[in-house]
This record gives structure tokens, sequence and C-alpha cells, in this order.
């Protein structure tokens, strides 16, 4: 049974590994730290996956379990990526790309590190095509709450990408 | 910004740089700062209980004076009494706090409150260590006395006054110390939690 639960899991896991990475990148700024932080939700997803229930889908189980291990996975011997801002020196852009929408997306990575956490959670939510009632139900808020932080953030996210020069 | 093209490109997004395992059993253990926390308060709990194995062979390895056998276990069997109950609390505790299943609000909610809880009850539980300390000073005290043909009533005026101020002095000391460690490792991750929680109110519009 166990290891039925086991290969089912890893199953759903390799489904959804697109969230890992999506989370990952929006909430750690470098290679080694999304590595830890991936592993870390896939730690975090097997020790809680005796409470899904299957009554849900798995990826929006996995959203809640995802975003809430990012959230509060606090870096305390390195810098924070919510602490980066973009006064400071980003790495260069050094990465070939193969299309301008890949670096384009680049750039949005870039820019969303300097939002606050629950602001990263709100911007994925809404890249993961979320309603503001889904996002809400997930973040503990109200649909109406989510309407406006997330105008706010978007708002913020554009200064961000002008004060780097750069337009979409 | 154009978020439409935006979303394509990162629905389109390669996942080859992730791993996942072929086996749970190839999964570290757990880094987060909760389990990390966890951990410490865990190791704490072991280094009580063996303290407490350690106090109640201390008169026989201290060669405390018999007659005092009396107060000594009984201030021990309440420091016993209160440490279970307290160990007890602890590792509820432990097992309660460590999914995150529920709503991002909620779990922070309970990640911060929980915590805050049982920072108080860790500060409520070496406070209470504190008359066991007095009690095992005055019969180590008096038991040294003794060794050397006297009783508390030959001890000086000046010398009960150093008493006294030694007792006061550990007596402010040893909560000091306490709050000073939970402040050390245990409020800032309740402050970050706190922030993003505040990050949650309600905006205006």
């Amino acid at each position: 049974m166990n290891q039925l639960n086991e290969k089912l899991f890893l199953n759903h896991l390799e489904e959804h590994k697109g969230i890992l990475h999506k989370v990952a990148r929006m909430y750690m700024d470098n290679k080694e730290d999304r590595e830890d932080l991936q592993q870390e939700i896939i730690v975090q997803l097997w020790k809680s996956y005796s409470k899904f229930k299957g009554d849900a889908a798995f990826s929006t189980w996995m959203y809640r379990v995802a975003i809430n291990t990012a959230i509060t996975y606090f870096k305390k011997d390195k810098r924070r990526s919510d602490r980066y801002t973009y006064d400071t020196n980003h790495e260069p852009l050094h990465e070939q790309y193969d299309t301008e929408k890949e670096k384009q997306l680049e750039l949005f990575y870039l820019a969303v590190q300097d939002l606050n956490r629950i602001e990263k959670a709100l911007v994925f939510y809404f890249m993961e095509g979320l309603s503001h009632r889904d996002t809400g139900v997930l973040l503990g808020i109200t649909e109406g709450n989510v309407r406006v932080k997330l105008n706010r953030t978007k708002e913020k996210l554009q200064n961000i990408i002008k004060k780097l020069h750069h337009e979409f | 910004m154009n978020f439409d093209e935006l979303k394509s490109t990162w629905n389109a997004e390669s996942t080859q740089e992730v791993h996942i395992p072929t086996r749970i059993q190839q999964l570290r253990k757990a880094q987060h700062p909760l389990d990390k926390l966890k951990r410490n308060m865990k190791n704490e709990g072991y280094m009580q209980i063996v303290a407490i194995i350690f106090m109640a062979f201390a008169p026989q390895l201290f060669t405390i004076a018999t007659n005092t056998y009396l107060i000594y276990y009984t201030s021990y069997a309440i420091v016993v009494i209160i440490s279970i109950y307290y160990l007890n609390i602890f590792r509820h505790f432990y097992q309660r706090v460590c999914h995150y299943t529920n709503d991002t609000k909620d779990n922070l909610s309970e990640i911060y409150y929980e915590f805050k809880l049982n920072i108080e009850r860790y500060h409520s539980f070496g406070f209470l260590l504190i008359p066991f300390l007095m009690v095992w000073t005055a019969v180590y005290t008096y038991s040294r006395l003794v060794e050397q043909g006297k009783d508390l009533s030959t001890i000086p005026d000046s010398n009960k006054q150093l008493f006294l101020i030694v007792i006061l002095i550990t007596s402010f000391f040893v909560p000091a110390a306490i709050v000073a460690w939970t402040r050390y490792f245990y409020t800032p991750y309740t402050k970050q939690v706190k922030a993003i929680l505040d990050e949650l109110k309600e905006d205006e519009l």
C-alpha cells in the first residue's frame, strides 16, 4: 500500500513538476537555492500527502503546499531573495535566449525578485491562470482583496521593469 | 507589459532542470526553518530529560546532607511533574505544526500563534525551575557547612547578605537568560512570519 502511494505520489509530481520549477524561480534568485527549495517542497508535499484526499485536483493541493513552503522558507545564512532590489547590481543576463519571448520571461523573473512573498504568490497564481476567487481561497483572503493587491502588484512590476530600462 | 504573451511563454517553459526522485528514500531530511526549529526544540526536550535524570542522583553525587533529602526530593518531585506536563505539551506541538495544507493565511496564523504560545510556555517552564534552583543552592550550602561542623546560624551577617545578593542575581539572571535564548533562536522567525501575515491584510481600494 505504501509503495503504491509512493508511486502514485511520484507520478503526480512528475506530471506537475512545472509547478516546482516556477515556484522555485519566483522565490529564489540563484540555481542552488532553487534546487534546495524544489527539494524542500517535495519533502513537505510527501509529509502532507496523507492529508490529500483526492477530492480536489492534485495541482490545487500542490499549489497550496508549494506556495506555503516557499513563503516561509527563510534563508538565514544567505541574502534573502525578497530583499533583492533593482538598485543593487543584478547578475548580467548572459545566457543566450532562443527567442525574444524567452528573454522577456527572464526579465519578468528578474523583476519578480523585488516583490514581497505575498506579491510573488499573487503573480504566480495569476500566471497559472487562476481566477481571483480561486486565488483568494488559496491565500485565505477575499476576492476583492486579491483584485486590489494584484492590480497594485502588476503596476509595481511595470515600474520595476521601467527602472531596469526594459519594456515588454 | 503583455501578460497574455508572457503567459504562453510561461506555460511552454522547459522543466528539464527539475529533479524528481525515483524513490522517496532519496529525499533528504526537511531543511525548512520550521522543521529546524522543531528539531532544536525537540533536542532541548531530550536535554531536559537527561537533566531530570541527573538531578535524581545529584544529592548522592554532591554528598548532600541526608537530613535535607526530604526537602530536595519534594522539590524534585514538583519539577518532575511540571516537566512531564510541559514536555507533553511540546510533543503535541511538534506533531501538530508540520503541515502546509491550509490556506496561506490560516497556515501563517497557525505557525505564528503556535510558536508565540510555545515560546511563552518555554519561558514559564524555565521560570518554574527557579524555586528548585534556590532549594538546591540552600541545600548544597547547608551540606558544605555541616561538613565543616557549622550550621546556617554560624554564617556571619555579611556572608548572609552576600548569599542573598547571589540569590537575587540568580533569580534575575536565569529568566533573563531564558528570554535571551528564545529571542535569539526563535523570535526572528516569528517576526518574519508576522511581517508576511501583515502583507495579507485587506488593502483599501
